[in-house]
Parts: structure tokens; C-alpha cells; sequence
């Protein structure tokens, strides 16, 4: 007990990270075990993320998974060229997940989960040397999705529900790469708003095709966060009536992306193999457009990322009746577009290793262990969309770069309960 | 599980291939960068908006070319710093030097620039700890190097030479040599004759 709440403590002091963009693709230790694959995995109540229609199938009238992620990310930089370098500080967060789903009769199950599939906290030190991009920024999202699976045949099952998004944001930069208050302190600006809300919905479909195989899809909606008179606040600005900042409100939309899987997993005796595809539709995230309330003037920071897909592989062992085992890999393709590597979303393509395992306690509780480890290799990137602040030079674009590189750990508990 | 949790903290950090911050990343070929003197003007001590100010001598381009050199062996590099961001000069406590002017706006929005207010602290008289490695003084002439006792209160007023220099009688070259600075293989800038100042 005492290591559990140890583990806790190690958890709560974390920092979370994103797989491709600001994607956190932390949704079920099972599933991430098995290189997060679910979309035709009959497993738990993980289902109501993966594939909703496959709630209808679970044995048990009830099933309960609970669970969260430590993020150990870390990113390092460095310019040859200057001698620059910098190292992200760990930040706070806990990606967490919380399912149930319901058997009502032998053709309709109901579901609800809270999950947070979107969520970013980087933290550099203040006034480093891309700092005029950001020197830190926390963007969470928790999404509450109640679910209905309907079984259509014995074979073939639909399932979906509305999806309720929550989050918030914290962005600091400073205003520019050279203004600074007659102290010397570089002029920055803080975006923050909480509480921000919006609808999606989900919609999934699956076919056993034969006693081994089954194959799934689920698509999940784009949700776009809009902030609204959120608070900007100016900080170290010089003290003159020619400098246009002061303390106002801003509004800016930050889309979390739909996303479409599709896959299949094939049980061979005491194994289990699983594949999934995801595509996430990243190519809605073209800019983050900051408009404030006075006449401070816009902010335009081009993003431009494209559809990014993701292959995983998961294999389950049985390997006795208290002991599942399990492992996986992923290759994750970044979003980011050549010259548009910002240092806030840092994200190179990179390889997922996982591996995890399920300790039965008596028949109705399980302890879900995972681990992830997601290899980057270093690359040199720069974002080249800088737009100076001072007139004249609107439509100047300077270019930030040098060589990144990331490292991410990710160990996970969770419990099962089925009754 | 702690422990592996612990390995995982420690080994968490990425690492580069080859770090700017290894050991031999960046090489001085022959040439030796411990000791660095820089000699000059105005633009070689950090002067900006009509005076001399803690933050304007930070950005001294001899301080940023120093803190390069780090990179391949250059030692500390000490400058003459003033005690404030006014920029003011006091001699025996009468200001002599007017503030660093920043930019201001009359009623219809029209800028100027003006003085920024305030009483400074940095005195002529009391002279910063030296020996420095930045010798810019605003307003040095080419000539000023070689003449003696230049920034003495007594001598030529120069207040902001006097500050970095409290050898009397010799010139700032003599000064750099006596400093030990002046050797083989050392280097020196030097920004001169006819500045902005």
C-alpha cells in the first residue's frame, strides 16, 4: 500500500507530454501495454474510448477501469551555432482515465468515460533564446462521453455517444526577441483561461468476422476550444505612451483534431494480436490566432501541421490465470511541417515500445500495469514564421532553430473491476 | 518498481550525440582566449541612449564577444558596471552626466526623447574595482589612448575613464600592460576614432 501511494505521489509530480502535436494518446493501461491498440480488442471497459460498439460484448454485467499516466518528458536544445542551449524544467499533470460500462440485456450496453486525450506542458526557462515563442505554456482538455452500444447481429455491433470537453490554457512568451522594461527585463505576455467547453461525439463500429478475428473502427470528432475573453496580461512593458500594451482580455481557438481508427486483432490460442491505424486530422490546426480585447495588435502564430497517421502493434499473452502479459510498439508520424518545428510542441516522428502486464486479485479485481518508453531521435528544425512586433516589419518573418531532442517515460497503474 | 521508477528519472534527460557543452566541441585553433581587452569608445563600454547604464554595458558587444569566447577557453570578463539603469554621473555627490534618455510623447502623441527621471547613484570618485578587461571609455579618442593620466579628475575629465582607471599618470595602454594583459597570444578590440560620441 505504501508503494501504491508512492507511486501516486510520483505521478502527481509529473509532467505531461503529447504524442504527435499536443495529442496524449495515454487512454487505458491495457490498451497501452499492447502499443495502445483497442479498436477491436474485447477486453474491459477501456472499450468505451477505443470502439464503443464493443461494450456490447464484454462477459460481465459491469466493468469498471480506472487508472493514470506519469509523464517523464523531457526536451533539450541546442544551436551550434551560437552555443545555445536549454532543457524543458518537468512540469505538473496526470493523465488519468475513468470507464464503466453497463450490460442492460444481450443486445445493449451502455457506457461512460472521463479521459483526457489532448494536453501539453512545457516549460522552458524564462528568457531563454526562444523565449519570443514561449517560455512555458499548459494546455489540459478532459472529455466526459457517455455511450450506447447496440449489438445489430451476433457479428456485427455499432455503438457512439456525445462527447463533453472541459479545458483550459496557460501560454507565456515574451512579446518580442529585443523589448525590455528600463529595468533590462524582457517584455512578456501571459494567456490564460479555464473552464472552456464544446461538444463532439463519437461513432464506432464492429464485426467479429469469425470466432478469431475481429475488426473495428471508431471515429472521434474535431472539438475546437475557443477562448474568450480570457485574461492577457503584460508584464515588464516600458513605461511609455508609445508602447500599445497594456492588461486586456483575448480570445483565440485551439482545435483538438478528429480522429479515425481503424484496426483488427486475431486470437490464437492463449495469444492475442492486435493492429491499429489512427489518423488524426491535424490539418485543422493551421494557426494559432490570438485576438485581444483592446488595440494591442493580433498575434498570428502559423502552425500549419498536417493529417498525421499512427501504426500499433499489441500482443497479449495469458500466460496463467493471475498473469496477462503484454507488449507493443507504435511508430508516431509528427504532425509538424518543416519549418514550423515551435518549441512548444517540440514533436519529431518517434517510436513507441510499451509493455505491461495484469495481476488478477480474486475474480473480480485486476491491477493494470504499463510502461512506455517513446524513442526520438535528435533533429535539427527551426520555425521560420516569427513576425517581428515593431512597425514596419509586419511582414518580416525571422526564423528560430537549432538541434532538439526529446526522451518520454511513461509508466502507468490501473484496476479493472468486473462483477 | 521504485527503483526502476528512479532509473527512469535519471535517465529521462535526452542527451545529444555531440553537446555544444562537451568538451571539444568548439576549437580555438591557436588561437588563446583566457585574457580579452577590449579598448574604445562608446560603442566598446556599452553606451546607448546618451549615457552609460548597468543594462546598456551588459550588452557591451565586448561582453557578448566574451561570453563566445567562453566557449573556447576565454576567462572572466570584467567590466567598470555603473550602479544603476539612470545612467546619471555624480562628482563628489553634484550630478555632472544628465540620465539615459528614453522615449517619451507630448499630448498629440509625438515622440521625443526625453531624460529619464531620477537621482543617480554612480559617483565619478568612487572608483569600480578593478582591473578591467573592458577599457572602452565613451568619448576615448584614438589619440586619448596614448596620453596620460586621461580621466583623472585632476586631469582631462573624463568621468567615465576615471571610474576604470585609478593608476595616475599613465596612459590606457600602459594601464592594459601593467595589467598584465598585454601579452603574446592575448586579445585585444578596439572600436575607435570617430563614433557616434
Amino acid at each position: 500500500m505504501k508503494k501504491v501511494l508512492l507511486l501516486t505521489v510520483l505521478f502527481l509530480a509529473t509532467a505531461v507530454t503529447y504524442a504527435g502535436g499536443y495529442r496524449v494518446s495515454l487512454q487505458g493501461n491495457k490498451a497501452l501495454a499492447m502499443g495502445h491498440t483497442g479498436v477491436a480488442v474485447i477486453n474491459s471497459s477501456e472499450l468505451v474510448f477505443f470502439n464503443p460498439a464493443g461494450l456490447v460484448y464484454l462477459e460481465n454485467k459491469l466493468s469498471v477501469s480506472v487508472g493514470a499516466h506519469g509523464v517523464l518528458a523531457d526536451v533539450s536544445y541546442q544551436n551550434s551555432a551560437t552555443g545555445e542551449t536549454a532543457m524543458t524544467e518537468a512540469g505538473v499533470g496526470t493523465p488519468f482515465y475513468a470507464y464503466v460500462s453497463y450490460q442492460a440485456n444481450d443486445w445493449l450496453a451502455f457506457g461512460l468515460g472521463i479521459y483526457t486525450p489532448y494536453g501539453s506542458t512545457v516549460a522552458y526557462e524564462d528568457d531563454w533564446a526562444g523565449s519570443h515563442l514561449v517560455n512555458n505554456i499548459a494546455l489540459q482538455a478532459i472529455f466526459v462521453q457517455p455511450s450506447v452500444s447496440i449489438k445489430l447481429s451476433d457479428k456485427f455491433s455499432v455503438g457512439g455517444g456525445p462527447i463533453y470537453a472541459t479545458g483550459g490554457v496557460n501560454f507565456n512568451k515574451n512579446l518580442n526577441r529585443t523589448l525590455v522594461d528600463l529595468d533590462g527585463n524582457r517584455s512578456e505576455v501571459t494567456l490564460e483561461q479555464t473552464g472552456i467547453s464544446n461538444w463532439g461525439w463519437t461513432a464506432s463500429a464492429m464485426l467479429k468476422a469469425s470466432e478469431n478475428l475481429t475488426v473495428g473502427a471508431n471515429y472521434r470528432s474535431e472539438i475546437v476550444l475557443s477562448a474568450e475573453d480570457g485574461d492577457a496580461t503584460f508584464e515588464n512593458i516600458p513605461n511609455s505612451p508609445l508602447t500599445p500594451f497594456s492588461d486586456t482580455t483575448f480570445s483565440a481557438d485551439l482545435p483538438l483534431p478528429a480522429e479515425l481508427t481503424m484496426g483488427l486483432s486475431y486470437k490464437h490460442n492463449d495469444f492475442l494480436f492486435a493492429f491499429d491505424y489512427n489518423m488524426t486530422y491535424w490539418s485543422a490546426y493551421e494557426s494559432l490566432a490570438v485576438v485581444f480585447g483592446n488595440d494591442t495588435p493580433d498575434s498570428v502564430l502559423l502552425r500549419n501541421y498536417r493529417d498525421a497517421s499512427t501504426y500499433r502493434f499489441g500482443l497479449q499473452y495469458e500466460a496463467s490465470e493471475s498473469f496477462t502479459l503484454r507488449g507493443g510498439y507504435y511508430f508516431d508520424e509528427s504532425p509538424v511541417q518543416s519549418g514550423y518545428f515551435a518549441p512548444e510542441t517540440p514533436r519529431n516522428d518517434s517510436n513507441g515500445y510499451t509493455a505491461g502486464l495484469t495481476f488478477k486479485v480474486g475474480d473480480r479485481l485486476e491491477i493494470d500495469a504499463s510502461f512506455l518508453y517513446l524513442q526520438f531521435d535528435q533533429v535539427d528544425a527551426s520555425y521560420d514564421y516569427f513576425v517581428e512586433g515593431s512597425q514596419g516589419l509586419q511582414n518580416q518573418y525571422s526564423s528560430f532553430g537549432g538541434t532538439y531532442k526529446s526522451s518520454v517515460f511513461v509508466p502507468g497503474l490501473g484496476i479493472t473491476y468486473k462483477l | 518498481m521504485i527503483d526502476l521508477l528512479a532509473i527512469g528519472l535519471v535517465s529521462c534527460e535526452p542527451e545529444f550525440e555531440n553537446a555544444v557543452t562537451d568538451e571539444g566541441f568548439y576549437d580555438a585553433g591557436d588561437a588563446d582566449f583566457s585574457n580579452y581587452v577590449s579598448l574604445g569608445n562608446s560603442l566598446t563600454a556599452g553606451y546607448a541612449d546618451g549615457a552609460l547604464y548597468r543594462s546598456g554595458q551588459e550588452d557591451s558587444y565586448p561582453n557578448i564577444m566574451a561570453e563566445q569566447f567562453g566557449f573556447v577557453g576565454g576567462g572572466d570578463f570584467t567590466q567598470p558596471l555603473t550602479s544603476d539603469n539612470l545612467g546619471g554621473l555624480l562628482l563628489g555627490g553634484q550630478q555632472i552626466l544628465g540620465n539615459r534618455l528614453v522615449l517619451s510623447a507630448d499630448e498629440n502623441g509625438n515622440p521625443f526623447p526625453a531624460p529619464l527621471a531620477g537621482t543617480p547613484t554612480t559617483d565619478v570618485t568612487t572608483s569600480a574595482t578593478g582591473p578591467f578587461n573592458n577599457m572602452g571609455v565613451p568619448g576615448a579618442k584614438s589619440y586619448h589612448l596614448v596620453t596620460p593620466g586621461y580621466g583623472s579628475v585632476a586631469g582631462v575629465a573624463n568621468g567615465t575613464a576615471n571610474r576604470q582607471r585609478n593608476l595616475s599618470g599613465n596612459n590606457f595602454v600602459i594601464d592594459a600592460m601593467l595589467r598584465g594583459f598585454f601579452a603574446a597570444h592575448k586579445w585585444f578590440s578596439c572600436i575607435s576614432p570617430h563614433s557616434v560620441n
